[in-house]
């Protein structure tokens, strides 16, 4: 077959049933129908003005530093005294009675918090020794001790979390916000993420756009060698050049357009353009070099290579240049095993800048409207991992997944510093009060960024499709605002 | 007229046929009377809606027989040739009939459960059918009867008292009690509206304050009063649903329960008021009265303190906001009809983000509407600061009102541009002048801001000269002064002697 005749069966293939019934849902008839049912529109996929915000917002951006792997909240936030004493004790089989674990099996004996806690003098709250630097921040800092979900494993749990449903093919919230917002900057776009030590076990799809469209997917950036992949042009080929050969693309597309209508064509067309932009600004956005001695000593960065110190850097750089959502992704927290040498090290590397990230953002002003938060996909279990029945020495003994409590904190943008939202059970096993699903977790979010999370929605499938999903029971956590 | 030739036969038929219908009704409304807990299938609630359309055919009928009746009256020797009124009456019966029975279909597909207003218009509209039946009845049979003016006057006269009363009932059960009396002069009121009792113009409690009144019947009632009690009241309860007692809530209605103390997710009321209005289940129903965002906040806060119904208002200790709701909403006309104010905010939304687009379309992705709340404006320089300066900012003083948040970071505006802007934007609640060439002259313009609460001035070139004076801006929170020329010391010790400012470094 020749290249003309199978670019007109191309053509004709296009013209299928969909795309022409997609066609006549917009036509007149639609519309004169819409109008005179006169439905009052909610801001977001119908409003006659796009971009809307339901209320106004506390937080005009968010930077969410996911730690992939659940880190220990027993090492870590939640202090149980209790478990000192019943440590190496089988568990009672009252808490674990009728549950699955990922690699627990049988009974296993609890395993007692791996370091010391103190009394920290600005909050009186206990906290371990392992974030020292975090310390002279945590006066700002909203914890939120009763997080709970379902899922035990890790993808299923991320997806949950960012993504709002334990399957694939949903998008994450970064994904909502942009679509429910836009950018604010036109030269960036508005979801980036950053990732650090490897990618989260959910892969893109914790950052993807699932069913919405593609272009409002995060844009993975590197600390390491191109801040974009693919972005910077060929060699020999200039930027004026390459402004021609989009323009003649985009004209191409255009009139596929025309034709067939499919909304993809047109988010390609933006993701050109955004991309030819970013070849200038994102070098100047990622450029951690510019930045002073005493800010990157601040940070803890490492040039040149890939770090999450670099990653809040680059993060602290993006808000101030408007990007709305900022996703930090940082792989290692899982410890089966190996505990307190894996959480002593990992603490060190988050700890700086950790710090440094809300003491840059307060200096500047931009932590009283960016929305700053901490946490995993999961808690880890009080008892021991005794995985194939195999019981650890004390030094190399680890936690496993659990998904009944976990502890996230949250600060900026009008957040209730030093408050302490929820509890646990004396060894942390479940939630005993003020229990937060991660579908609250995200209403929260949502609605401090200016979002009724029932009404920001796009129509998939036949169902008004929403980032919490079809419950009707989730709620918004207010007590965490001032 | 036609039917001369069989016309004896016919009247026969016709007796016959009203006798048998006013024994239809009769036997059709003692039955329904009877019923207990009846759940009307499908097609009956249907059939039960035409009752309205229906009943105006023996009204208008009935008011021929009347003008009939009465120009029957005037004097013979004006000439006057007048038909006899046996047919229009034996009509007027049918159409009733017909008209009752969609009315007792109506009555039983629900909502009007120990309705004693209901039962009362049933009886009435029987009562008057089989008036105007046995009159047709004896006009068909009895020769006498038709020749009688008189008598036909007398009967068409009893007839419309009883059609006035009874059909008076049927609108109040439609349209409320109030219907007639709500606007009448005052003069007209004591006979139009039952219970009416004469009031003083001046409000006798208006000195008491809201918060030492009762919760339940100032605050709470009233809502109930303006958008529910319409349909779920004694004489009219919806879905078995009474709202007018308190207990009555709790007992709730078809649905269960419409109110749970201290539970918003259980709490009917609560569910059915959240719901979009395009819903079927939301309510108030659409095209009725809508209840107020604040009026949600109110019973969602008085709900989840337990649904009280003693105490006085201050001695729940409403939350700020919801205290200024209840006292904003106090003064509030009642609206029939809410939609057309919310569409004429959206239209200003609309209008608003025409002129919005229009500015961004030289200055890409600068201004933006804040929520679609209201028509505050947020100003941000994210995109291209460099090519910001005081053209820009002459360009955006036309929406100096509206705008609330103003972020000009890294921008090359000068002082003069910000001060000619800053006369026009009197209700900046934040100000970003971040990195900016700005120094102490637009201090004094900075004062002039009614209104702010954060003020970033990280970088600029302000000195000690204006951190003084700024710091008497009362309603400023948030003052940003890291890598400037100012001193921390001069700071401290103005602080000392103030409020809950928080300046950063």
């Amino acid at each position: 077959m020749n290249p003309f005749t199978e670019f007109q069966n191309e053509k004709i293939a296009y013209q299928t049933r969909r795309h022409f019934l997609k066609q006549c849902s917009v036509g007149l008839g639609a519309m004169w129908f819409n109008s005179v049912t006169g439905r009052s529109f909610a801001a977001g996929s119908d409003h006659p003005v796009p971009n809307l915000r339901h209320h106004a917002p506390k937080a005009k951006r968010v930077i969410y530093l996911s730690m992939i792997g659940a880190p220990s909240q027993l090492e870590l936030f939640d202090y149980k005294p209790d478990l000192y004493e019943l440590g190496g004790k089988p568990i009672p089989q009252s808490y674990i009675e009728g549950k699955d674990f990922a690699f627990i099996v049988g009974t296993p004996k609890v395993m007692q918090p791996a370091v010391k806690f103190h009394e920290n003098k600005k909050t009186g709250m206990m906290v371990s020794n392992l974030l020292p630097h975090f310390e002279e921040v945590i006066d700002e800092v909203t914890f939120i001790k009763s997080m709970y979900t379902q899922e035990i494993n890790h993808a299923p749990a991320q997806l949950k979390l960012y993504t709002g449903n334990q399957n694939l093919g949903y998008p994450s919230i970064g994904a909502w916000a942009s679509y429910g917002l836009g950018t604010e900057n036109e030269n960036l776009p508005g979801f980036i993420c950053l990732t650090s030590n490897g990618n989260p076990d959910a892969g893109k799809s914790a950052w993807g756009s699932g069913f919405l469209p593609s272009v409002y997917q995060g844009v993975q950036c590197r600390s390491k060698g191109d801040p974009v992949l693919y972005l910077s042009n060929p060699e020999g080929i200039h930027r004026s050049q390459r402004q021609l050969s989009i323009n003649a693309i985009n004209k191409l597309n255009e009139q596929m357009y025309q034709e067939v209508g499919d909304p993809e064509i047109i988010a390609r067309t933006k993701q050109y353009e955004m991309a030819f932009r970013m070849q200038v600004s994102a070098t100047d956005a990622f450029d951690i070099n510019s930045e002073s001695e005493a800010t990157r000593e601040m940070y803890g960065v490492q040039p040149g290579k890939e770090s999450f110190a670099n990653n809040c850097l680059m993060a602290r750089r993006l808000a101030e240049r408007g990007v709305r959502f900022i996703q930090l992704f940082d792989w290692g927290w899982d410890h089966h095993s190996n505990l307190l040498n894996s959480m002593k090290r990992k603490c060190k590397e988050i700890d700086k800048p950790m710090t440094a990230l809300l003491k840059d953002l307060k200096q500047r002003g931009l932590l009283e409207d960016t929305l700053v938060i901490w946490g995993g996909e999961f808690g880890r279990t009080p008892m021991a991992e005794n995985r194939g029945g195999i019981e650890l020495a004390p030094e190399k003994v680890g936690r496993d997944h659990h998904p009944d409590a976990f502890t996230i904190w949250m600060a900026g943008a009008g957040v209730k510093p030093g408050y302490v939202h929820g509890e646990t059970d004396e060894i942390g096993f479940g939630v005993q009060k003020d229990p937060v699903h991660v579908h609250d977790l995200n209403a929260t979010i949502l609605d401090a960024m200016g979002f009724d999370h029932r009404h920001l929605t796009y129509n998939f499938q036949g169902l008004n499709q929403k980032l919490t999903g079809v419950g009707q029971d989730v709620k918004i956590i207010n007590e965490l605002f001032v | 007229m036609i039917f001369v030739k069989y016309l004896r036969f016919t009247k026969i038929v016709a007796a016959i046929a009203i006798f048998f219908s006013l024994i239809t009704i009769w036997v059709m409304a003692i039955w329904s009377l009877s019923l207990d807990n009846y759940e009307a299938p499908q097609i009956i609630s249907f059939l039960g809606r035409f009752h309205p359309l229906i009943l105006h055919l023996p009204i208008g009928l009935m008011a021929l027989a009347i003008i009939l009746d009465i120009l029957r009256v005037l004097p013979k020797s004006w000439g006057l040739i007048l038909p006899k009124s046996t047919w229009l009456h034996v009509l007027t019966t049918l159409t009733a009939t017909l008209a009752v029975i969609h009315g007792i279909l109506l009555f039983i597909s629900g909502g009007y459960d120990g309705s004693a207003l209901a039962e009362k218009h049933l009886i009435g509209a029987c009562v008057f059918t089989s008036i105007i039946g046995i009159t047709a009845i004896l006009m068909l049979l009895v020769s006498w009867v038709e020749s009688k003016n008189f008598l036909g006057l007398i009967t068409t006269f009893i007839a419309f008292i009883t059609l006035s009363i009874a059909s008076h009932d049927g609108a109040s059960l439609t349209h409320g009690e109030k219907y007639l009396s709500q606007y009448a002069p005052n003069f007209l009121k004591p006979i139009l509206e039952p219970g009416y009792e004469e009031e003083e113009e001046s409000e006798v409690d208006v000195d008491v304050p809201i918060e030492d009144k009762n919760i339940y019947t100032n605050v709470i009632e009233p809502i109930f009063e303006r958008t529910c009690m319409e349909c779920h009241k004694e004489s009219k309860s919806k879905g078995k649903l009474r709202m007018d007692a308190y207990e009555l809530l709790l007992v709730g209605g078809n649905e269960g329960p419409s109110l749970v103390p201290h539970s918003i997710e259980d709490s009917l009321i609560i569910q059915r008021i959240n719901l979009p209005l395009e819903d079927d289940e939301h309510m108030p129903p659409e095209g009725k009265p809508q209840n107020t965002s604040q009026e949600i906040a109110i019973l969602e806060w008085w709900i989840s303190i337990g649904a009280p119904v003693d105490g006085s208002l201050q001695s729940h200790q409403p939350p700020a906001q919801i205290l200024s709701f209840i006292k904003g909403s106090g003064d509030e006309v009642v609206q029939i009809v809410e939609e057309p104010k919310e569409k004429k905010q959206e239209v200003d939304i609309i209008k608003l983000n025409e002129l919005v687009q229009n500015f961004n379309q030289n200055h890409p992705g600068q201004l933006a509407i804040m929520s679609k709340n209201s028509d505050a404006l947020i100003y941000t320089s994210f995109s291209d600061p460099q090519d910001i300066n005081d053209n820009t900012l002459k360009a955006l003083s036309v929406f100096g009102p509206q705008l609330q948040d103003v972020s000009l970071s890294q921008s090359k505006i000068t002082n003069q541009g910000l001060i000619d802007l800053l006369k026009v934007a009197p209700h900046i609640k934040a100000l970003s002048l971040n990195n900016c060439a700005i120094g102490d002259q637009v201090t004094d313009e900075l004062l002039s801001l009614k209104q702010l609460e954060s003020l970033n001035l990280y970088g600029t070139e302000i000195t000690d000269k204006s951190v003084r004076k700024i710091l008497s801006i009362e309603t400023l929170n948030s003052l940003y002064l890291a890598n400037t020329n100012t001193s921390k010391e001069l700071v401290r010790e103005m602080l000392e002697k103030k409020i809950p400012l928080r300046v950063f470094y």
